[in-house]
């Protein structure tokens, strides 16, 4: 069967708003996978392998390396496709949650004298985020997110993209803005809820 | 009166994996006995995705051949929730 992207699927509006992106066809496929359906996880693999590559490269900063992550993560996603319970979340949360994981563990395991390059971090993500932020060719959840980080105060958005983008732990986010950390764990937790509300709200 | 104290805390922080190993596992305690905190996980890790499908970018065309030839040869798991993770934390990673 080749459902390719799923995207006919996206006609599907009845679904509850922020879901537009949980494809039910992404958690078939994944049950399948779970199943040792290799043709099935191979469409789960043309799903999301570029929503994976560009997560991995916007973290590792190196398509080679991003290349060796999204492998890794597509391999972990068959290996243990056992313990996907949908009724915890969508297919395709699950993968990017792992693709995140293993991302930021590459980017710590090379991170040595992190700490030098903070504040370099902080004025990357100022930087990039002006930049991305105008780009037009982007799709509506892309749109939606983009806007909803903007709609963020900065002291909420940079922790968020710090530790997100940048793989920091909460400790060299407050290094990095020179704020106490449990102020820090608290923006990453309110920041998340805003944005989680804003892209409900938006898509 | 130490704001890090507060378990709850660290919703946020263990949604975007800043939290460094062994706080991680202690927060991961928490979770398993703390319901609220894993529907807030669960809620703030969409939004925590939603920064992650922020770009896509296509890989290589060989690299779905060199995933499809490595499964062929990996053996899935059983359905024990945090058999990976608990794996990984004994090895000390």
């Amino acid at each position: 069967m080749d459902r390719g992207t799923g995207s006919q699927r996206k006609g599907d509006t009845q679904g509850r708003r922020g879901e537009s992106t949980d494809d039910p066809g992404l958690d078939q496929l994944l049950v399948r996978a779970a199943d040792g359906d290799e043709e099935a996880f191979a469409g789960l693999y043309e799903a999301l392998v570029d929503t994976v590559m560009g997560l991995a490269c916007r973290v590792v900063r190196d398509k080679a390396q991003a290349e060796e992550v999204t492998q890794d993560v597509m391999v972990e996603v068959w290996r243990t496709a056992k313990q996907f319970q949908p009724a915890r979340g969508a297919a395709r949360n699950w993968v990017l949650t792992l693709a995140h994981r293993r991302a930021v563990d590459r980017v710590r395991s090379v991170a040595a004298g992190r700490a030098r390059e903070l504040r370099a971090a902080v004025r990357e993500q100022e930087r990039s985020f002006d930049t991305v932020a105008e780009e037009v060719e982007v799709r509506e959840e892309q749109r939606v997110v983009f806007r909803c980080l903007t709609e963020l105060a900065r002291e909420l958005r940079l922790p968020l993209v710090l530790a997100y983008y940048e793989g920091l732990t909460y400790a060299e986010v407050a290094e990095a803005l020179s704020t106490p950390p449990g102020t820090i764990k608290s923006r990453m937790r309110q920041g998340l809820k805003r944005l989680y509300d804003c892209m409900e709200a938006g898509s | 009166m130490n704001l890090t104290d507060d378990p709850h805390l660290d919703v946020g922080a263990y949604v975007l994996h800043a939290l460094p190993a062994a706080e991680e596992a202690a927060f991961e305690n928490h979770l398993a006995s703390c319901l609220p905190c894993r529907l807030e996980a669960e809620q703030l890790s969409k939004a925590a995705v939603g920064l992650g499908a922020a770009e896509t970018s296509a890989p290589s065309a060989d690299l779905r051949r060199r995933v499809l030839d490595q499964i062929a040869t990996v053996r899935q798991v059983p359905p024990d929730a945090f058999a990976s993770r608990s794996r990984r934390r004994r090895q000390g990673v």
